[in-house]
């Protein structure tokens, strides 16, 4: 059988793959190591990347003879802020790059700021508040009565103040407070699904991985 | 006479100007000791008060040698000027009795040879200290022409010239004999001819001054004195070796107020006669602290000072200095302790007691100044701070305290004068809000000089003071009440406590203790070990079993999930050519999750002719992107822009760069990554948006179901199969692996949650009372 790259990335997918499944006896030391050499390879492809992109995208165009003036200053103004930002990591000259922080923090908040609001907060009520059009029949209003609500009353739960026990409030207010709390209960309990949904599809593609190579290995049609 | 300040040259008293150089002359007042009135130099009593201003000893001839005068001391203020240049005018003295003057007058003796030389003498000028200077009437300034202004009697008491002052002598005027023995001699110093000796009375004889080693004067001639005379002649001192004046003949009533000889004054003594009443207070008893000097003459040697008498040695005088006898106390008292032994001119006091014995005008010195006591001191007023600032010393320690303006250095002269204006000045009340400015710091401790107080004091620290030593604390200017108690409102409960206990030793503990306790490992127990391989058993078995091929109890349904119509639709309304971008948003990790909808969008894609551009701000999912580009069938020449850095705001560039794009399709198993797109993309371009999401995004999905541009999602491996099976006409036969995952899946929530209900219900039936 010719050795080709794909079989060799087969067999080391596959052994990582059973070292990851040893968490299964704790946190190991081939656990560990496997854990490390993921995040490792990963951190090194993603630094090649960067460097591929920075030399192909913008170094190389500005070093080109028939690129322009003015194109030349497009690619350099960025390599120049960049540069300035490996400075940071010497503490005597870390001031140097903050100018290309200063711009960095500044354009991101404002690129994130005008989006979460413009984006998310407005989109949001503007559908929550369509919800209780009564154009789309009696359930989409059910339906949106019950996502204002919901809205409200979670919200409601986030207060600065303890939860107030019985006795010291009113006891609607008890019952409220409680009530966004378990709101937020089933909201985060929905996101632990999908998430456990995940991982349990990661198992399944491991193990579906696992049984293919396998039987690929032992010449057994899965 | 008046001395110019500038260039030094005497003028007359009534010019107003210098007759050398021009400069304004200051006239010179007398200053009543009594009522403080200014009165015209000139002024022997007080224009106000009547109160005696020149002292009546001041008439008495006052000795010519010019001595640099000492400081005025404390002790002769406020005494009146003792010189007084008038007194040697002719014409009827003020301070003398009648009988004084008219015998005087009326005694004129026979012109002798000594007549020129002490016409010669009193004519020269007379150098004043400075110090006196500036307290003489403008008439006190000797010169040749006052001199000669001196009765005859009183010529031979004038001192000689001095060095100093070589005026030239006013013409000598006619001198009778019995007053030519008191013609002083002239000391080497002053080379002026030297006086010839004269007969003198045997009572001026005593008088003639010695002549000392210092100024060997030539002594004057002796001539004969009148019997009446010889009785006053002073004594000679073997210090002294002056030529002794030849003894005359004394007249009776003169022969008391000689003084007896004794070993220190060894003067000739005079015969004893029969005194006269008014003469007999003033006779001194003899014996060896006495002199036979008049009675006005002390008897002990002056206290050195401008108010003393010369030794004998430097003054040419005679023997009025010479002759030792008690100093009265109040004379004592005001003569300064430091000053020089050097002689001063017309310096002469006479005893209060003797003079009234003597008869003689009013000669009772001047009250001396009352000096505040240290109790009237320290009854003033004056604040502790201030007292703190005083130094060490009494109060009488005044230093530069002179006659004439008193300079006050340190609180000693401060504390004097205030209280000498104690009962000129009211007490002073310090209001309270005054009270309350008082410095704060602790006071100066006894025997600590201000400068080393302030040397040990703390800096200042901060502000514009900061560094300098001494000053006051600054204070709140917002102060926290007297009554304020802090109000706890919320009390944290027991377990945060212990929890930011445990937090706080954990920071404060030393590096290797955190290492051990990190390496410390809590071994589970056998039981929970089983219970941990047993659910590991159960989860291999039942996702294996499926992808085996194995039927599952559980069938799987395939919904048609509520977001696939919109996906396909928006899909199927792409023209030929249409310019779609393709966000993949996931790593190697979710890509078997992913690849659920991504193998059948990237089929339905090439299916429409679309142009699609792939796009990642994630490094792997470039390369995810490069693996599903080697399929030839998903590889329809389209673009790969690739890597998209600087997360939202690259995104941000990006849209606002490329408006050229159909449709927007994001494939996302992060969160914000997906967030981020669809939020730029709803600020800017406003692209119809397709979603693929994994099942662990899905629920993180839900708020933007409602956003107007998204047109389709799917979540998930379940709407991925479904959407595979809607592209293979419905069924999933042709993708039994995709199939076999799907039940894996299936059977494993199932499982998961029978477990996690199961470890929730085991949990709490074994649950320990205070525990969870």
């Amino acid at each position: 059988m010719p050795v080709s790259l794909d079989l060799v990335a087969g067999i080391l997918g596959t052994v990582f793959t059973v070292l990851l499944l040893s968490y299964l006896f704790g946190d190991t030391v081939l656990y560990r190591w496997t854990l490390a050499i993921l995040v490792g390879v990963g951190a090194g492809y993603a630094l090649a990347l960067a460097l591929r992109y920075l030399v192909y995208t913008w170094i190389l165009p500005m070093l080109d003879a028939q690129t322009g003036l003015e194109l030349r200053l497009y690619y350099a103004i960025p390599i120049i802020l960049g540069a300035l930002l490996l400075f940071k990591g010497f503490p005597r000259l870390s001031p140097a790059g903050n100018l290309s922080m200063a711009i960095l923090l500044g354009s991101g908040v404002a690129v994130a700021f005008s989006g979460a609001l413009l984006g998310t907060i407005i989109p949001q009520v503007d559908a929550t508040g369509s919800g209780l059009s009564l154009r789309a029949g009696v359930g989409q209003v059910f339906n949106g009565v019950l996502v204002l609500l919901g809205t409200i009353i979670a919200l409601l739960g986030f207060s600065p103040r303890p939860e107030p026990q019985v006795g010291q409030a009113r006891l609607w207010q008890v019952w409220l407070q409680r009530f966004s709390r378990y709101l937020l209960i089933i909201g985060l309990a929905v996101a632990f699904a999908g998430a456990l949904t995940s991982s349990l599809m990661m198992l399944v593609s491991s193990l579906a991985f696992l049984l293919e190579k396998l039987f690929s290995i032992l010449a057994i049609g899965l | 006479m008046i001395r110019c300040p500038k260039c030094g040259a005497l003028n007359q008293d009534s010019s107003r100007f210098c007759n050398s150089c021009g400069a304004p002359l200051q006239r010179t007042q007398i200053r009543c000791p009594v009522c403080k009135t200014l009165n015209p130099a000139g002024n022997v009593f007080c224009d106000k008060c009547h109160t005696r201003l020149i002292p009546a000893d001041a008439m008495l001839p006052r000795q010519t040698e010019s001595q640099p005068s000492p400081e005025p001391g404390e002790s002769v203020r406020q005494i009146s000027l003792p010189v007084r240049s008038d007194l040697g005018k002719t014409g009827p003295l003020t301070g003398f009795p009648d009988w004084l003057e008219g015998l005087t007058d009326e005694t004129p003796l026979p012109p002798t040879e000594s007549e020129p030389a002490a016409n010669d003498f009193q004519a020269e000028p007379v150098e004043l200290p400075d110090w006196l200077l500036g307290i003489l009437p403008q008439e006190t300034a000797s010169s040749g022409e006052e001199a000669s202004q001196l009765p005859d009697w009183l010529g031979g008491l004038a001192a000689p010239e001095s060095e100093v002052t070589p005026s030239a002598p006013a013409e000598e005027g006619p001198l009778p004999n019995w007053l030519s023995g008191l013609a002083a001699p002239e000391s080497e110093v002053t080379p002026s001819a030297p006086a010839e000796e004269g007969p003198l009375p045997d009572w001026l004889s005593g008088l003639a001054a010695p002549e000392s080693e210092v100024t060997p004067s030539a002594p004057a001639e002796e001539g004969p004195l009148p019997d009446w005379l010889s009785g006053l002649a002073a004594p000679e001192p073997e210090a002294a070796p002056s030529a002794p004046a030849e003894e005359g003949p004394l007249p009776d009533w003169l022969g008391g107020l000689a003084a007896p000889e004794s070993e220190v004054t060894p003067s000739a003594p005079a015969e004893e006669g029969p005194l006269p009443d008014w003469l007999s207070g003033i006779v001194t008893p003899s014996g060896a602290a006495s002199a036979g000097t008049a009675a006005f003459i002390p008897e002990a040697p002056l206290p050195t000072g401008p108010a003393q008498a010369p030794p004998a040695e430097e003054a040419g005088g005679g023997a009025f200095a010479e002759t030792p006898g008690a100093v009265p106390d109040w004379l004592l008292s005001l003569a300064p302790q430091d000053l020089p032994s050097e002689p001063t001119q017309g310096a002469f006091l006479i005893p209060e007691e003797e003079t009234e014995e003597a008869e003689v005008p009013d000669l009772t010195p001047l009250p001396e100044p009352r000096k505040p006591t240290t109790d009237e001191l320290a009854r003033a007023n004056v604040p502790e701070w201030l007292r703190s600032l005083r130094p060490e010393g009494s109060f009488g320690e005044a230093t530069g305290v002179g006659d004439k303006g008193t300079v006050f250095v340190g609180a000693a002269d401060l504390e004097a004068t205030l209280g000498e204006l104690e009962g000129e000045l009211a007490r002073a009340e310090i209001p309270e809000w005054l009270q309350e400015l008082r410095p704060t710091g602790a006071p100066r401790p006894e025997g600590m000089t201000l400068e080393q107080f302030i040397s040990q004091a703390t800096e200042t620290e901060g502000g514009p003071l900061s560094g300098m030593k001494g000053l006051l604390q600054p204070e709140a200017m917002v102060d926290i009440p007297p009554d304020y108690t802090p109000v706890v409102r919320y009390e944290l409960p027991a377990a945060v406590l212990e929890r930011a206990r445990l937090w706080q030793t954990l920071l404060e503990q030393p590096r290797s203790a955190q290492r051990k306790m990190a390496r410390r490992r809590v071994r589970p127990g056998m039981g929970e070990q089983l219970a941990r391989w047993l659910v590991a058993l159960v989860l291999l078995v039942v996702g294996i079993w499926p992808l085996l091929g194995y039927p599952v109890p559980v069938n799987v349904p395939l919904r048609n999930p509520s977001g696939l119509q919109g996906f396909v639709n928006t899909l199927e309304g792409l023209q030929p050519g249409a310019r779609v971008l393709v966000a993949v948003e996931y790593g190697p990790a979710e890509a078997p999750e992913m690849a659920f909808m991504t193998e059948p969008l990237l089929t339905h894609l090439a299916a429409r002719g679309a142009a699609v551009d792939w796009v990642s701000t994630l490094p792997e999912g470039v390369g995810l992107i490069n693996n599903l580009r080697k399929d030839p069938a998903w590889d329809a020449g389209w673009q790969t822009p690739g890597y998209l850095p600087g997360a939202t705001t690259g995104i941000a560039s990006y849209v606002s760069l490329h408006q050229e794009y159909d449709v927007l399709i994001v494939l996302a198993a992060r969160s914000d990554h997906l967030r981020w797109w669809i939020e730029q993309n709803t600020v800017g371009p406003r692209w119809p948006v397709l979603v693929g999401v994994s099942n662990a995004v899905g629920s993180l999905m839900i708020p933007y179901l409602e956003i107007e541009n998204l047109k389709g999602v799917l979540i998930g491996v379940q709407d991925g199969t479904r959407y595979l099976a809607q592209r293979s006409g419905g069924s999933l036969a042709q993708y039994p692996m995709q199939r076999r995952q799907l039940n894996a899946l299936v059977g494993l929530q199932w499982v998961t949650m029978v477990l996690l209900v199961g470890g929730m219900l085991w949990t709490l039936m074994t649950r320990k009372k205070g525990t969870g």
